[in-house]
C-alpha cells in the first residue's frame, strides 16, 4: 500500500477586518447618602441644668438668711443712731464691717465704707465749695466771694444812698412844715380879715359900700396872702408885685363921678 | 424604604440614622453639621415639625444621627407620616437623603 501526499501552498489573500469600537461610554457614580433607618433609644438625655439650678436656690437660702439679719439689724440701729444726727448710715456700716466685709455683701459694704470712708472725699467735694469760698476768694471764687465782700463792702455805699434818703425826711420836716404852716396862717388869716373890712366898710351904711368892700378885699387878700407867703418863703418880691395895684377911695357923699375931682371922703393909693 | 412604627403618646423613641455614601458604602462624616429629621403626613407638603440631632459636634463623626421625637408624638394624631433627613455640613454644603423614612403612628389605649 502506498501513500501519496500532496502538499500545497495556499495563500489566504482575502481581506479581514477588524472592528474598533471607538463610541463614548460613561461610567456614572452614584455619591448620594444613602441612609438606613431604625427606631429605639439610642441616648440617655439628662438635664443637669435643672438640678444646677436647685443646688443654687438652696445655696442661696443659706447664704441668705445673715444678710437679712444685717438687714433688720440696719434697720434698727437707725432707729437708735438717727435720735442725735441721723446716724442711719454709721450704723449700718458697722454690721455690714464686721459681717459682710469678706462676703457677699461687698457691695452692701461698700455703701457702709462710703458712708465712713466716702464721707471724707465725699465731704471732700463738698469741701471744696466751702473752700473755693474761703481759699479762692481772691482766684476762681472771685465771683463767688465777690458777692459776700459785695455785701460789706458796698454796704457803706448803699448805706450812703440810704442814708441820704433817711436825712432827707428828717432835715426836710422843717421847711415842709413851714409850707404847711404858711396855708393854715393864710386860711384863717384871711376868713377874719374879710370879715373886718366888711365891717368897717358898713359903718352905718353898709348898703353902699358894700361894693367898695368887696374890690378892697380882694386887694386885701392878695397882699395878705402874700405877706404870709412871704414870712416864709418869697416875702418881698411877689408882695410887691401885687401891691402896685392897690389904690382907694371913700365918700359917703355922691357918686364919684359927679365932681370933677374928690372934694369929700378920702383916697389913698397903695 | 424602611417604614417605622411608633405609639402616639410616647416621649421616649428616638430615631437613628446611618448615614453612607452610595458609591463606596463608607460612613459620612458628619462631624460639627447640623442634622435635621422633618416630618409630614404623608401626602401632605405641610411639616408638622423638625427635630435636629440629639447628639452633635465630633459625636457625629461616624454617620450616625439620633432624632428624639419628645413631646412631638403627643401632638399628632394616627396614621402615616414620612420624614426627610437633612444635613448642614460645617463647610455649608446641604445634603438630602432622598429617601423617605416612613412613620405609621397608632392610638394608644388609654
Amino acid at each position: 500500500m502506498s501513500s501519496f501526499y500532496i502538499r500545497s501552498t495556499v495563500t489566504d489573500l482575502s481581506i479581514k477586518r477588524s472592528v474598533v469600537d471607538l463610541s463614548l461610554s460613561s461610567n456614572v457614580i452614584d455619591k448620594s447618602l444613602v441612609a438606613e433607618f431604625s427606631a429605639g433609644f439610642f441616648l440617655i438625655i439628662k438635664d443637669f441644668a435643672n438640678s444646677a439650678v436647685v443646688t443654687e436656690s438652696l445655696s442661696l437660702s443659706i447664704g441668705k438668711p445673715l444678710a437679712n439679719s444685717f438687714v433688720v439689724l440696719d434697720v434698727q440701729f437707725l432707729g437708735i443712731g438717727k435720735v442725735l444726727s441721723d446716724g442711719f448710715s454709721a450704723g449700718e456700716s458697722n454690721l455690714l464691717a464686721f459681717e459682710k466685709v469678706l462676703n457677699n455683701s461687698a457691695s452692701v459694704t461698700e455703701e457702709e465704707e462710703l458712708s465712713f470712708a466716702k464721707s471724707i472725699s465725699n465731704a471732700g467735694a463738698v469741701s471744696e465749695l466751702y473752700a473755693s469760698s474761703l481759699g479762692k476768694v481772691f482766684l476762681n471764687s472771685s465771683a463767688l466771694s465777690d458777692e459776700p465782700s459785695l455785701g460789706y463792702a458796698k454796704a457803706f455805699v448803699n448805706s450812703s444812698a440810704l442814708t441820704d434818703s433817711l436825712s432827707f425826711p428828717f432835715g426836710k420836716v422843717s421847711s415842709d412844715s413851714a409850707v404847711f404852716s404858711d396855708s393854715e396862717v393864710l386860711g384863717v388869716g384871711l376868713f377874719l380879715d374879710d370879715t373886718l373890712y366888711v365891717t368897717d366898710d358898713a359903718d352905718g351904711v353898709a348898703g353902699d359900700d358894700s361894693s367898695y368892700t368887696f374890690v378892697k378885699v380882694v386887694s386885701n387878700f392878695s397882699i395878705l396872702t402874700d405877706n404870709d407867703t412871704i414870712a416864709f418863703a418869697g416875702i418881698k418880691s411877689e408882695a410887691l408885685g401885687l401891691a402896685d395895684s392897690g389904690s382907694g377911695r371913700s365918700q359917703g357923699y355922691c357918686a364919684f363921678d359927679y365932681f370933677a375931682e374928690d372934694y369929700v371922703g378920702s383916697s389913698w393909693t397903695f | 424604604m424602611t417604614t417605622l412604627f411608633l405609639v402616639q403618646g410616647d416621649t421616649g423613641p428616638q430615631v437613628q440614622v446611618n448615614l453612607t455614601r452610595a458609591d463606596t458604602g463608607a460612613v459620612v462624616d458628619c462631624s460639627n453639621s447640623t442634622c435635621t429629621l422633618a416630618v409630614r403626613s404623608r401626602g401632605s407638603e405641610t411639616t408638622l415639625f423638625t427635630v435636629t440631632a440629639t447628639n452633635v459636634g465630633t459625636n457625629l463623626a461616624d454617620g450616625k444621627l439620633i432624632f428624639s421625637l419628645g413631646n412631638n408624638l403627643t401632638s399628632i394624631n394616627a396614621g402615616a407620616y414620612e420624614g426627610e433627613v437633612n444635613v448642614v455640613f460645617s463647610s455649608g454644603i446641604i445634603e438630602t437623603v432622598y429617601e423617605v423614612v416612613d412613620f405609621v403612628v397608632r392610638d394608644d389605649f388609654s
